[in-house]
């Protein structure tokens, strides 16, 4: 097979780290804290993480109710970002919306990265299965993510849980493409060699000394396929294949408000605008935890 | 090196016929029966068995991939269910287009990430450097339907500088390109960025920094060329993006591309026209990745495929 | 390219200041201009016309239509459409008030008691390619008709065609088909020129030639449909038409089609988003013009389920219902609704029907509680959802991916849950919905029909076994449907459908909702109408005058 090196991570090994590995996180986030743009990233992040979580508390309008002597209304102080064609207040709406974007992101990249990081070593360590894994991947990668992700709603049926499946199937190369790597350049150090060599089990070289090893281009990679995946699904409610109306998801927000455009860019503006803000948030995290796991950078 | 073709190329092969098996199980999976769709409200039982057999579904399914995969051996990609024309012929006149379009966003999207990068990178963590990220970030970030709606309202409304939408030559797609390209540009700058940095940190550079080397040669040899092969694995990788991301370009500007026919055929179900896209699709995929990979080994002569 | 080197180097600049705080850096600049340069001029310079011309050609008009029609070949077809439908001419017409009148029939005969029809065809007339239009002519392409077309039911169960005289020729039924008249005022049966078809009897695109007063000039698939005024056709009092080319270009985006109208490139603009019409209203020299559609939306249900069986709840929704808020904040008030079961356009269509459904169905939420609460559903459980027998009436509904429909199902959810009837909406691709619903995988939906004749009450709503996405098959109306088809005695045919519409009144197997206007707006002609009743643009007498 080929040794491409990997398109986003190349797999950066420090020696001997699997003991020392807390102080290692400690010293990269002593480095993050110093990174303004990481740090400016994970600040939008909390935000919009609180604020959905604690969306009662900051609203007092309800996300679905129906008041149509108020639709369309601009932004005011009462309506802090307007309100959409049925009186329903934008800013609760992307509120609750951040819970579903957010959520749907949280869960595509926790299945799309266990099954990645699971068949990503699988093909790194156990070389007789990369041929198959690979050739696996060449073919899902070969195939345009969003018409796959299209496809696998068409199949499974249009719906939330559905639609996070699909991004998650479509982001899977990714993961494994960027374990396999990293797990190919770790497992010929020599520790792993002579541990190997003294009689250690598989499992155990894999969990104790592998894995710990890989964990800084998966980090990386996870946080920035956040983003990936929260634009995914957005793209899908904005063909109409993920969220159901009237669910506040902020993809579907943005594509409901297109068709306002001229009479009502709020609609369109915000939610945009939210998703934008953590697709970046996550973009300046995931750029600033490269530096700072970068061993080499110190 | 003629061997390591050979395997490649067999693997593309597996590759494609898995991709063609793929989409013949997802097209055959999805609800939304073809014939029904094209019958619409006039469905009688007997008109759907006699349009089931004249397009030959009422086979079982193992025999109609087995008659498409040789009817592709001979080039012949099927005709569509809905529009009577070939997929070949579909195909070829969509083509040109999808084709420019990604051409011309990748070489805008490079020339603007690369440039952002290297800007980035020669200041690393001054305001600079967080300003051109977050001017790249905001390519990946922003919806593209969002980007495209600014640029026509800007460029080609107010400005008149360009046909609003449809495909009149090389001035129309200026405005795509750039719209697709930003995505692009972000993922290079970013990449280049990196590359650029670890170069610069190298003990060689340092070395040589400190003796007063001269400092163009020096990154013009190694950070530029070092950048360029994540960069060009990138485009390889973005080329499949972009093929599939002109969905929703095609749509905004009205191009008569590949992306655009494609979102319709699924529509309507009309499984030759989408089967023959995808696959077609995929096959450039590969094509692009391994010429990618052949120019790695003049970009960095340590990299060898055996 | 100027453009992008101009950025560039404002980018350059811009780095270069912030470089020059860190003394080391000015070296950098050079690379960076140089590979910036060495890019661009990588880039391919522009080989065509760098004069993005927008300007129309004199007498030229743009239509700007959402949707490429997937064939123009009529007999292969899966709908019909302003870009399509001109390209023929029909063998029967309706005048403005609706009425069916001849087209390229001049006259016909009916004989055993509908079973036989002696057409007679107008003298003199031809194709595009300049071919008579002779009873040998319309007979053959009435034969690739019943071969080929998808919709060829829609001419009943014809037994044989036979040419009787240079313009003469019978058509036999095997039982009399009296939707015919109607069915042949659409574009579906108009004739085509077979004879300029290639030996399989295909490449329609390529040497198009029917009889309609576009002729086809080119096709640029996924782009543009180009015509020309047919000459010989019937150009009214002036004699010539008033215009020298069509192009109806395709622009599936709103947004899109709206600005190329605005900025002049595009002189007529199909389907209005209801968003833009105030906008457009105010644009001087716009004009807009507005007629009713024919296609009628409607909420329907599975009509098998248990849920469904109690006429008293079936009344009860159709009495939660109310249209106006619908129609006003979804269309922008550019809608009529409608309560009985055909809107005014559809041939059979009966006033005293429509008046006797919007009293009955005027919204009244109490009344439709109580009918609940007669049907069994009295109780309420925590949520206010009635219950019967401990279970809430919980629903789906389907609806299709479209904004507009979209809308309209969030108010109705809005509106049902006002009498305690919980409704999940569900989004679903078109072509899932037409795929499922004849199986009765489906409980609620929201969905429209559109044709010309009441015989649409029996071959897609109520007939035995047509019943396809209401699934409400009852003896009763499908005897009088049935009476309806062969009826060939146009006073008698709408007594029938009278009653039958009075027996769906009553049954409420569906709640009528709304028939949309189709809104067109242009510039820079005169005379520019649609048709009341087909909905199609009127080029006759269309004049381009800027």
């Amino acid at each position: 097979m080929m040794t491409k090196t990997e398109g986003n991570l190349q797999p950066v090994v420090p020696e001997e780290l699997g003991s020392a590995s807390l102080s290692f996180f400690g010293m990269a986030w002593k480095k993050l804290r110093k990174n303004k743009g990481a740090m400016f990233g994970g600040a939008i992040l909390l935000f919009f993480i609180l604020t959905s979580i604690c969306a009662p508390l900051l609203t007092s309008y309800p996300v679905n109710e129906m008041r149509f002597d108020e639709s369309l209304k601009a932004p005011s102080a009462e309506h802090w970002l307007g309100t959409d064609e049925f009186g329903r207040d934008i800013f609760t709406r992307i509120l609750y919306g951040g819970r579903v974007s957010l959520l749907m992101g949280l869960v595509a990249v926790s299945i799309a990265g266990t099954v990645g990081v699971l068949l990503g070593v699988i093909a790194g360590y156990y070389r007789r299965l990369d041929l198959y894994i690979m050739q696996l991947m060449d073919i899902l990668l070969a195939f345009p993510s969003l018409l796959m992700a299209i496809a696998i709603v068409a199949v499974l049926g249009v719906g939330l849980t559905n639609a996070m499946i699909a991004v998650a199937i479509s982001v899977i190369p990714s993961f494994v493409r960027v374990v396999r790597g990293s797990v190919l350049a770790v497992r010929e150090k020599e520790y792993i060699e002579s541990a190997r060599a003294l009689g250690v089990r598989d499992w155990k070289i894999i969990f104790r000394h592998i894995l710990p090893n890989i964990a800084s281009p998966i980090i990386v990679l996870a946080t920035l396929q956040f983003g990936v995946s929260i634009l995914a699904a957005a793209a899908l409610s904005f063909l109409g294949l993920g969220a159901q109306p009237p669910n506040p998801e902020w993809g579907a927000l943005v594509f409901v408000g297109k068709s306002f455009l001229s009479q009502a860019w709020w609609m369109t503006l915000f939610p945009g605008l939210a998703i934008m803000l953590v697709v970046l948030g996550f973009n300046l995290l995931g750029d600033g935890l490269r530096d700072a796991l970068d061993p080499r950078m110190k | 090196m003629p061997s390591y073709l050979l395997k490649r190329l067999l693997t593309m092969g597996v590759t494609l016929i898995g991709v063609s098996l793929l989409v013949f199980m997802m097209l055959h999976l999805i609800p939304g029966d073809p014939v029904r769709y094209i019958l619409g409200d006039f469905a009688t039982e007997e008109s759907i068995a006699d349009l089931e057999s004249r397009l030959g579904l009422d086979k079982p399914l193992p025999m109609q991939y087995f008659r498409y995969m040789a009817g592709v051996f001979q080039g012949d990609l099927g005709t569509s269910y809905v529009t009577g024309y070939t997929v070949m012929e579909e195909i070829l006149n969509r083509f040109p287009i999808t084709a420019q379009l990604a051409v011309y966003s990748i070489i805008f999207g490079s020339i603007f990430g690369i440039i952002i990068g290297i800007i980035a990178a020669m200041n690393q963590n001054t305001i600079f450097d967080q300003l051109a990220m977050v001017i790249s970030l905001i390519g990946i970030s922003a919806p593209s339907f969002w980007i495209a709606l600014f640029l026509i309202l800007f460029f080609a409304y107010h400005l008149g500088l360009f046909p609003i939408s449809g495909y009149k030559g090389f001035y129309s797609l200026i405005l795509p390109s750039i719209t697709l390209g930003l995505g692009t540009a972000g993922n290079i700058a970013r990449m280049t960025r990196s590359s650029m940095l670890e170069v610069i940190k190298q003990d060689y550079i340092r070395t040589a920094k400190a003796k007063g080397a001269n400092l163009y040669r020096l990154i013009i040899q190694h950070s530029l060329q070092n950048a360029m092969i994540p960069v060009t694995t990138l485009i390889g990788l973005q080329f499949g993006a972009l093929m599939a991301g002109a969905v929703v370009t095609e749509t905004v500007f009205a191009l008569p591309g590949m992306g655009s026919l494609i979102v319709s055929a699924i529509a309507t179900r009309d499984i030759p026209t989408v089967q023959g896209l995808i696959m077609f699709m995929a096959f450039l995929f590969i094509i692009v990745n391994l010429v990618v990979d052949l120019i790695y080994t003049k970009l960095d002569p340590r990299i060898r495929y055996d | 390219m100027v453009f992008m080197q101009v950025v560039f180097i404002l980018f350059i600049l811009s780095a270069n200041g912030g470089m020059n705080m860190k003394k080391r850096t000015k070296s950098w600049l050079i690379p960076t201009v140089i590979a910036s340069l060495l890019f661009t001029g990588c880039a391919p310079a522009s080989q065509e016309n760098p004069e993005p011309s927008q300007e129309l050609t004199k007498g030229e008009i743009v239509v700007a239509a959402v949707t490429e029609p997937d064939s123009l070949d009529i007999h292969k077809t899966s709908s019909i459409g302003e870009p399509t439908e001109h390209l023929y001419a029909t063998l029967f017409e309706r005048d403005l008030n609706g009425e069916i009148v001849p087209g390229l029939v001049k006259d016909y005969k009916v004989a055993d008691g509908g079973k036989e029809i002696t057409f007679e065809l107008k003298e003199n007339a031809v194709f595009h390619s300049g071919k008579p239009i002779n009873a040998e002519a319309v007979k053959k392409s009435f034969e690739r008709f019943l071969e080929k077309s998808p919709f060829k039911t829609n001419a009943g169960s014809i037994e044989k065609i036979e040419v009787l005289g240079e313009t003469t020729f019978k058509i036999t039924w095997s039982e009399p088909y009296a939707p015919f008249f109607s069915n042949a005022t659409s574009a579906y049966l108009a004739p085509l020129d077979v004879s300029t078809l290639d030996a399989q009897g295909e490449g329609f695109d390529k040497n198009a030639s029917a009889a309609g007063r576009l002729q086809l000039t080119e096709v640029k698939r996924g782009d543009s449909v180009v015509y020309k005024p047919f000459e010989k056709a019937d150009w009214g009092a002036k004699g010539t038409p008033g215009f020298s080319k069509v192009t109806f270009r395709f622009i599936p985006d709103d947004e899109t089609r709206i600005l190329e109208f605005k900025k002049g490139s595009v002189n007529v603009l199909l389907d209005v988003p209801f968003q833009y019409i105030e906008e457009l209203e105010k644009e001087p020299g716009v004009e807009l013009e507005r007629v009713s559609d024919y296609v009628m939306t409607y909420l329907g249900w599975n009509n098998k389920l248990p849920i469904f069986q109690d006429v008293k709840v079936r009344q009860a929704i159709a009495l939660a219902v109310d249209r106006e808020p619908i129609i006003q904040n979804t269309m922008r008030g550019a809608a009529k609704p409608v309560f009985g079961p055909l809107p005014e356009v559809v041939n059979g269509h009966s006033p005293a029907i429509e008046e006797k459904a919007r009293q009955k169905y005027t919204q009244d939420k109490e009344k439709a509680k109580q009918l609940l609460a007669e049907a069994g559903w009295s109780e309420k459980n925590g949520e206010g959802i009635v219950m019967k027998d401990g279970k809430p009436f919980s629903v789906e509904m389907w609806v299709q991916n479209e904004p507009a429909m979209q809308r309209v199902a969030q108010i109705l959810q809005h509106q049902l849950r006002e009498i305690g009837i919980d409704v999940r909406l569900t989004v679903k691709e078109s072509a899932a919905i037409i795929e499922q619903t004849p199986k009765g995988s489906h409980q609620m939906i929201l969905w429209s029909y559109g044709w010309f004749d009441a015989d649409i009450l029996y071959f897609l709503l109520f007939g035995k076994g047509k019943s396809t996405r209401l699934h409400y098959e009852v003896d009763e109306l499908d005897a009088l449907l049935q009476k309806g088809r062969v009826e060939m005695d146009p006073e008698k045919r709408f007594k029938i459908y009278e009653e039958a519409q009075e027996f769906l009144v009553e049954q409420s197997p569906w709640v009528p909702l709304f028939v949309r206007e189709s809104i067109t707006a242009t510039r820079g002609l005169k005379n520019f109408k649609k048709h009341p009743i087909s909905n199609r643009i009127i080029w006759q007498d269309v004049e381009v005058t800027e």
